[in-house]
């Protein structure tokens, strides 16, 4: 009986180191995902109810392209671009919205509904999965994340996704300092004046600057079917917003790289987003581009994203629009505007604005 | 279910928990056989699974006639008993090796029927290969000709015998077990013993490490260079050095798990290596090397053959007097090693193969007394550890080029690797980083290299006597934990599993 409680207890100390060494060591090996990421969901939760009244979500076309505050400057709509980096999944940005639904009551999301084409499993194509997943701070909706994401493709291992170390140990040869430092915190990152957009002080390099010309989205429908896989998740999105009276736009920024196959697909899209009562709002059309007097050389880095210069042409048009169609108050000369302004002016001495919208 | 995968842990896990709850009961060896269905089934089919029953009942009720037969005229038999006998033990060894000639040699011919079918829109079954074909067939094989011979008495409980067949974790790489040596444990009760527990963990995490950390990581360069088709010489060779290196750690490592699942269950197996990679010459390399396969081949292919009084007259009209002794011997290593180069896989290539192992090893008789006096006129003396050391680089060698012929589809490929691996001696790919190119870096080839070392050092040390488990179970708990927890965690953190980690993939350019 005692040799048997000794080695039960031998048993159990052993459990615990292995449970204690697994959780350090998963620290070190796992994925650093970019501080937006972290950063996003983490401020959000900190942020007082009703602090925004419209969210973006999307990729990072949409990421670079909309900036809240040039937003509130214009006619005072609190926003927050809540898009992510290589986000082509109906599934990431439903979970994400849910998540920032706990937090907040917007009267408007705006999706960029960039993965209506992608048939892609999360097998095949692992990151806006995993990114999400692992930098939801929510435990339930995680394992609601998991579980769905097996579901969908048993090929993932839902034990990859509760312990990320099972995925990410090929790490190990490509070590560096920043993997034995924590994970990034937003308290560093959300004293400054993005809002969630990616704001680029940069020209565009991919190769010699071009004309946008009307050619550009001339082209034959396209009989390419839209995602199952996808048009489930944006769906359920629809019906999320719709449950809590939140309207649904859809806003295609104007990715100049996706033009024709934006094109070509636009009756399909449009017919989806009709039937789901979804508003659009298109930017990646001639007479979007032409209108923003958007021009290659500056105000865009590469075919599908803007600079910050492009973003403060577009961000302006499209509160507007927002303001003129769903009538969200403008929250200018309120408690909160103080901080929207100091963040404005911060940014203006940052990127040498002298000029406001 | 794969070996490697955490459900088969799990399911592990839960026999081990189910076996030794009922240990005070005679219900051990039922959770035995049934673990070992449920292993089958998910392993392979229902269907294939209900062959094996079959199988099993049939080799089962042919044993007993036999058995019957014996003892009817006293154990003396008539002529006409013994012929009844003899027909039975062909028509058992029909059923049981005409179903793995079957499932090894018809498969394509099956596949071909698919596909006509399929043009009139007709789907045929697919054809599922029940797990451990090859293993248990022969043992049941073995254990008919033990009851012809007397050596051992029939069972008369199916479902014990069911078990001997199905046992779970020799089913799924071996070893071949002999019916007297494996059977009666599963009449016996085992006992929970935190002793021989940890042992049997230890000898599956050495396992395990062989098996994901070192052969899958050989396995990724291996692949990279053969599929190359400008790899040539020195590298060629090189991947087949690597490749001799991944099917021993790969083999011997399943092995070592089952092996320590079973002493977890306080099941003792054949042991089915013998540190090989330390062996002087082919002979003695089969000796070391699928040992179960060679005691089977020994005792049921090898001695009736060279023990048959028809081979042995034929020996005796050789003039030569060492050639006339040598003779049998040799004519029974070639039978065998063709028989064990089919065992291993349909083609001439293995027909070959088999061939070639026949060579050495019954040269080896043959050529003694030539070897010898070459020795002697040489003045070499082969108690020094350099002949030592020449010897396993020689046999080492010779084994390299024999797995040329099981590496490859067929004798064209075989062919084709040859002239490819002599189409060039200059040894700069293996220094100028071009083996980084297939698939590891510098980090994981120098791991690798790191842990074949220790595969090696670990196989001499065991020669020598060393055992490190006994070793390792007199030192303090602290250092004990120390070692568990480092192979656990090397384990998990430089094993081969799950997708590959490619950083490029994750990174989305400056986002």
């Amino acid at each position: 009986m005692k040799k048997r409680a000794i080695g039960s207890v031998k048993v159990v100390v052993f459990l615990l180191g292995f449970c204690l060494i697994f959780m350090q060591m998963q620290k070190v090996l796992h994925y650093r995902w970019d501080f937006y990421t972290y950063s996003t969901n983490l401020y959000m939760k900190e942020q007082p109810e009703n602090s925004y009244d419209v969210i973006f979500l999307g990729s990072s076309d949409l990421k670079t392209a909309v900036y809240p505050l040039a937003m509130f400057q214009t006619n005072g709509i609190t926003s927050f671009n809540c898009a992510m980096s290589d986000n082509t999944s109906a599934f990431s940005a439903y979970y994400l919205l849910e998540y920032l639904l706990r937090y907040q009551n917007p009267k408007v999301v705006c999706c960029d509904f960039s993965a209506l084409y992608d048939e892609k499993l999360p097998s095949e194509r692992e990151t806006p999965y995993r990114k999400i997943v692992e930098t939801m701070p929510d435990r339930d909706l995680k394992w609601k994340m998991i579980k769905d994401i097996h579901e969908m493709d048993p090929e993932q291992s839902a034990l990859s996704y509760l312990f990320p170390m099972l995925r990410y140990h090929g790490i190990w040869n490509e070590l560096k300092e920043e993997n034995f430092e924590e994970d990034y915190v937003y308290h560093d990152l959300y004293e400054d004046y993005n809002n969630g957009c990616t704001l680029i002080n940069g020209t565009y390099e991919e190769k010699e600057p071009y004309d946008i010309s009307p050619a550009m989205w001339e082209t034959e429908p396209s009989e390419e079917p839209l995602s199952a896989l996808n048009v489930e998740w944006y769906d359920k999105l629809i019906a999320l917003c719709q449950e809590k009276d939140i309207r649904v736009a859809a806003v295609f920024p104007p990715s100049l790289g996706e033009s024709y196959d934006h094109a070509a697909r636009w009756e399909t899209t449009k017919a989806y987003l009709e039937s789901r009562g979804v508003d659009m709002i298109d930017y990646n059309c001639y007479d979007a581009v032409h209108r923003l007097e958007l021009n290659v050389a500056t105000d865009y880095i590469d075919d599908t994203h803007m600079s910050y210069r492009g973003s403060l042409k577009l961000s302006p048009d499209l509160a507007y629009i927002l303001y003129d169609r769903y009538g969200i108050p403008d929250r200018r000369g309120t408690e909160e505007a103080a901080q929207w302004e100091a963040q404005w002016d911060a940014f203006c001495e940052d990127f040498g604005i002298e000029e406001t919208n | 279910m794969s070996i490697k995968s955490l459900s088969f842990l799990l399911f592990v896990f839960v026999v081990f928990c189910i076996y030794y709850a009922v240990q005070k009961t005679n219900l051990q060896k039922f959770v035995i056989l049934a673990a070992s269905i449920v292993c089958m089934v998910s392993m392979s089919s229902v269907a294939a699974t209900a062959l094996v029953g079959v199988l099993a009942l049939c080799v089962y009720g042919i044993a007993l006639r036999m058995e019957a037969l014996i003892q009817r005229n006293g154990g003396t038999g008539g002529q006409k008993t013994k012929n009844q006998g003899r027909g039975l033990l062909f028509f058992g060894a029909f059923l049981d090796i005409g179903l793995l000639l079957y499932f090894k040699f018809f498969q394509n011919t099956y596949h071909l029927l698919q596909d006509c079918f399929a043009t009139k829109n007709i789907t045929l079954a697919e054809l599922v290969v029940p797990i451990g074909l090859s293993y248990y067939t022969l043992a049941l094989y073995g254990y008919l000709s033990d009851i012809y011979h007397k050596k051992c008495p029939a069972e008369k409980n199916f479902l014990l015998f069911l078990t001997y067949v199905t046992y779970f974790p020799a089913i799924i790489e071996g070893p071949i077990n002999l019916y007297q040596k494996l059977a009666p444990q599963f009449r016996e009760r085992h006992s929970f013993d935190g002793n021989r527990v940890v042992m049997g963990l230890q000898r599956c995490l050495w396992g395990y490490f062989k098996k994901v950390v070192i052969a899958d990581r050989i396995g990724i360069l291996v692949m990279g260079i053969l599929q190359d088709d400008t790899a040539v010489g020195p590298l060629l060779f090189y991947a087949m050095v690597l490749y001799s290196f991944q099917i021993y750690t790969d083999f011997s490592g399943g092995i070592d798990v089952i092996m320590g699942i079973s002493e977890m269950l306080d099941i003792r197996l054949t042991e089915n290596f013998r540190s090989p990679l330390v062996s002087g010459s082919v002979t003695e390399y089969w000796a070391r090397w699928h040992i179960s396969l060679g005691v089977f081949m020994e005792k049921y292919i090898y001695y009736p053959i060279a023990l048959n009084r028809k081979v042995m007259k034929v020996s005796k009209k050789i003039p030569n007097k060492y050639l006339s002794k040598a003779f049998s011997s040799a004519l029974a290593s070639f039978i065998v090693f063709i028989i064990v180069g089919i065992w291993h896989g349909t083609g001439w290539n293995y027909v070959v193969y088999g061939l070639y192992q026949a060579a050495f090893v019954a040269g080896a008789v043959l050529l003694a007394p030539v070897y010898k006096k070459m020795k002697s006129a040489l003045h070499v003396d082969d108690k020094t550890l350099k002949w030592k050391i020449f010897t396993i680089l020689r046999t080492f060698t010779i084994l390299v080029f024999g797995r040329i012929l099981i590496k490859s589809a067929d004798m064209y490929q075989v062919g084709e690797l040859l002239q490819r691996m002599f189409a060039d001696a200059n040894p700069h790919a293996l220094f100028d980083g071009t083996i980084y190119q297939y698939g590891l870096d510098y980090k994981n080839v120098f791991l690798l290299y790191a842990c074949i070392v220790l595969v090696i050092i670990v196989d001499i040390l065991h020669e020598k006597g060393v055992h490190f488990r006994e070793l390792l179970m007199r030192q303090g708990i602290v250092f004990r934990y120390a070692v568990y927890y480092a192979a656990v965690f090397s384990i998990i953190v430089f094993g081969i599993y799950g997708p590959e980690f490619h950083s490029a993939d994750f990174i989305y350019q400056a986002f």
